[in-house]
């Protein structure tokens, strides 16, 4: 085992800036196949 | 209330320029015909109550293929409030037999007659007062490429929808075929839409099957139809659809002679044909296409690329970015794993396809300069000669070289090919072609294993066409897909400079496209594979673990079997395979990932050492590459595929096909490549590689059993 996982206070709202960029990215991504079917 | 103006015209007249010229759109325009396979729509500049469809272009009504299906449906069914019926100035015989139709749809018509600036270069005059008057419509001089009449031309076609301003019908038609239409008319005229009557009569009379069967009129109403028609043949000693055909080109022909002063004879060779006496030339046309090929991804590759791609990774990422993105996320007090995740899988695993971005622009501004001068249009015609041999039309010429942009457009654009069995086996083999996202993959091998040989990516592309070429063969001797390939009739654009916006819209679109991909289906695919090349369970215990621990690893371990015979059987080769599946780029951004985990400084010395890791020998990862350029596609083009197919039975035989045919290939080149280059050792696998080449040969040279029963046919109807 390399390293433990330990989350600070830092984490948390990085984490949540990138949840939000996840799920952007991933709208745009469904958004293309949608466009793709029609 | 919102006015719909359609553009219509003959293939590659310039509709897709002149709708974006009108609409401030950025729709890709190509110098060949079939670019536009789908109808487009846009707000007219300044005019949001006006929207301007671009359809795909067509030669006459009477439609062969599925996007010229596609602009008949929509002028006859959905009628547009006006029609801008777009004719090439240097061409306006072939395009007036389209217009000719046009004006029978009964639908408000303004001609825009482009490229007025060549006929005026070429010495010619058109009188355009007396062709409105032959014509019957409003006609407005324009040139979509330099922006000219644009304004003035959508003005007279808002003002011809505003006041339902119909052209007046021309007189095409004479004696006995004008009264076997007035007959038609008279007989159809309670059953069909008054304003399509002489639309309706005119198809009827050529005896269209589309229209006969949409009609579905009662037997004694045929038959009385057909007594008109065959009166009329009798008399003209011709088949219907001739004589309409024949009469149409009189009537442009007079047309033509009244209006248009052409100042060289007929005859007289142009620059553009002293050209192609030498590029289409049947020694030095492949030689020619094969050097100007090589020029490109020489330059793209080498000198310039290479540079801005070192730069790239070098500097920015590996000296700029990744540092100052550590260094502050230090000093915010972020945990190990955070920093890893952001500094080695995000940003370590974009970094690598994007650092190949400036070789891709590259590449992308040669082909754009060579589409848009024309050239490419002559590499298709110099093609069909080649692919003819093997069964297939040089038609299928053109989804190949979009292909080398990307694939999703390629297979739409197989759309123009008729034979259904051409089409399929086009969109099933157009992927072979290395596409712009399989370029990095191309570069990481040349650069990183075979000591930056520029060579590599010439060689690709070759090795591409030279598997297409193969496959067709193989598949063409197949009861699939047998039969003769579809005539390939295609109109060569005159040479031209090709215009600087032009070019830049087309390699800032493709790269823009390339960079939003790596924002958004790369972004999230570095993340999925960093969480699962970090993580794992270890000793019954999930969390970061060491490589070899990790959940990537058990994946790649749990099938690197399937491998092992291509030579690259270890996982993280395995992995990026894998993530190719997604998208191209991913493989590459799936090694940065895996190569950067851990370790930031020295970016490209180290990605070189990981790289070199993965792979046990050169040969190896020449395999690897063959096995992933040849696969099956990213799933942008697999979905595209599986629409464009239009038989699941088909688009399951293309994936295995691809698969197969890919294994098949990187087996052949590791074993049988290895053997000779005395990495690899004789062993089971070797003799599968030879048996395969022999089976592969027997396919290729095999007797072809279709031809050989049609034979026999002949000659039992000739006995």
């Amino acid at each position: 085992m390399k390293t433990d996982i330990g989350i600070h206070m830092a984490d948390i709202i990085i984490l949540a800036v990138l949840a939000a960029l996840m799920i952007i990215a991933a709208r745009i991504v469904a958004g293309f196949f949608r466009e793709k079917k029609k | 209330m919102e006015i719909k103006i359609a553009l219509a015209g003959n293939p590659n007249c310039g509709k897709t320029t002149l709708f974006n010229d009108l609409t401030g759109s950025t729709q890709y325009v190509g110098n060949w015909p079939g670019v536009t396979v789908e109808k487009k729509d846009g707000r007219l500049k300044n005019h949001k109550d006006v929207v301007i469809q671009d359809l795909p272009g067509i030669y006459s009504l009477s439609p062969y293929t599925l996007e010229e299906v596609v602009t008949r449906n929509y002028l006859v069914n959905e009628k547009p409030d006006a029609i801008i019926n777009i004719i090439d100035g240097t061409n306006i015989e072939r395009n007036l037999y389209l217009t000719t139709q046009i004006l029978e749809l009964n639908i408000p018509v303004v001609i825009a007659l482009n490229m007025m600036d060549l006929v005026r270069k070429n010495g010619d005059g058109i009188d355009l007062k007396k062709l409105s008057i032959q014509l019957g419509c409003r006609i407005v001089p324009i040139s979509a490429l330099k922006g000219e009449g644009g304004e003035e031309l959508a003005a007279e076609a808002i003002d011809a929808a505003r006041n339902k301003r119909l052209a007046e019908p021309p007189h095409v038609f004479k004696g006995s075929v004008e009264h076997a239409l007035a007959h038609i008319e008279e007989s159809v005229e309670q059953r069909v839409n008054s304003d399509n009557l002489r639309w309706y009569a005119v198809k009827l009379f050529e005896r269209d099957e589309k229209v006969i069967s949409d009609l579905a009129f009662d037997d004694s109403l045929m038959r009385h139809i057909e007594m008109h028609i065959k009166d009329c043949e009798k008399e003209m000693d011709d088949d219907s659809e001739s004589i309409i055909t024949n009469q149409r080109y009189a009537y442009i022909q007079n047309v033509v002679e009244m209006s248009v002063v052409r100042k060289k004879a007929r005859g007289a060779l142009s620059v553009s044909d002293r050209i192609d006496k030498v590029v289409t030339n049947r020694i030095l046309a492949l030689p020619i296409f094969a050097a100007i090929m090589f020029l490109v991804y020489y330059i793209s590759v080498t000198t310039l690329g290479t540079a801005v791609t070192d730069w790239t990774n070098d500097t920015l990422f590996g000296a700029w970015i990744q540092p100052a993105v550590q260094h502050g996320l230090e000093a915010v007090g972020a945990s190990g794993w955070l920093i890893s995740l952001i500094v080695s899988g995000i940003i370590g695993g974009l970094a690598a396809p994007v650092g190949f971005a400036p070789q891709m622009a590259l590449v992308f501004l040669f082909l754009s300069i060579l589409e848009d001068c024309g050239y490419m249009a002559r590499v298709a015609f110099i093609m069909d000669r080649i692919f003819r041999r093997f069964g297939l039309s040089g038609k299928s010429f053109i989804p190949f070289l979009i292909s080398s942009g990307c694939g999703v457009p390629a297979i739409m654009a197989s759309r123009t090919i008729e034979n259904e069995k051409d089409r399929r086996m086009t969109m099933i083999t157009t992927t072979f072609i290395p596409c712009g996202a399989k370029l990095p993959v191309i570069a990481v091998i040349a650069g990183f294993i075979m000591g930056g040989a520029w060579w590599a990516a010439p060689m690709m592309y070759f090795a591409g066409i030279i598997l297409v070429i193969i496959s067709c063969i193989i598949l063409k001797k197949t009861r699939m897909f047998a039969g003769k390939p579809a005539p390939f009739v295609m109109e060569l654009p005159q040479y031209h400079i090709p215009s600087v916006r032009g070019v830049l819209i087309h390699v800032w679109e493709r790269v823009w496209a390339f960079l939003k991909k790596a924002g958004t289906i790369l972004f999230l695919c570095c993340v999925v594979m960093w969480f699962l090349g970090s993580f794992g369970i270890h000793n019954g215990t999930f969390g970061l673990v060491d490589s070899e621990n990790c959940f990537l690893s058990d994946i790649g371990n749990a099938i690197a079997w399937i491998f092992v015979p291509l030579g690259f059987g270890t996982w993280q080769a395995v992995a990026s395979s894998l993530s190719g599946f997604v998208a191209k780029e991913g493989i590459v951004s799936t090694m940065g990932v895996l190569s950067g985990l851990g370790d930031v400084g020295s970016y490209t010395s180290s990605m070189h050492a990981a790289f070199a890791a993965f792979f046990p020998s050169s040969i190896a990862a020449v395999s690897f590459l063959f096995f992933n350029l040849f696969d099956s596609p990213c799933l942008a083009a697999i979905s595209t595929m599986a629409k464009e197919m239009g038989s699941r039975k088909f688009f399951w035989f293309a994936i295995l096909f691809q698969n197969v045919m890919s294994y098949c290939v990187a087996l052949m080149v590791y074993q049988i490549g290895g053997l000779a280059a005395g990495a690899v050792a004789f062993g089971p696998a070797t003799i599968v590689a030879f048996i395969l080449m022999a089976g592969m040969i027997y396919l290729l040279f095999r007797p072809d059993r279709n031809k050989t029963v049609k034979m026999n046919l002949r000659e039992g109807e000739a006995a």
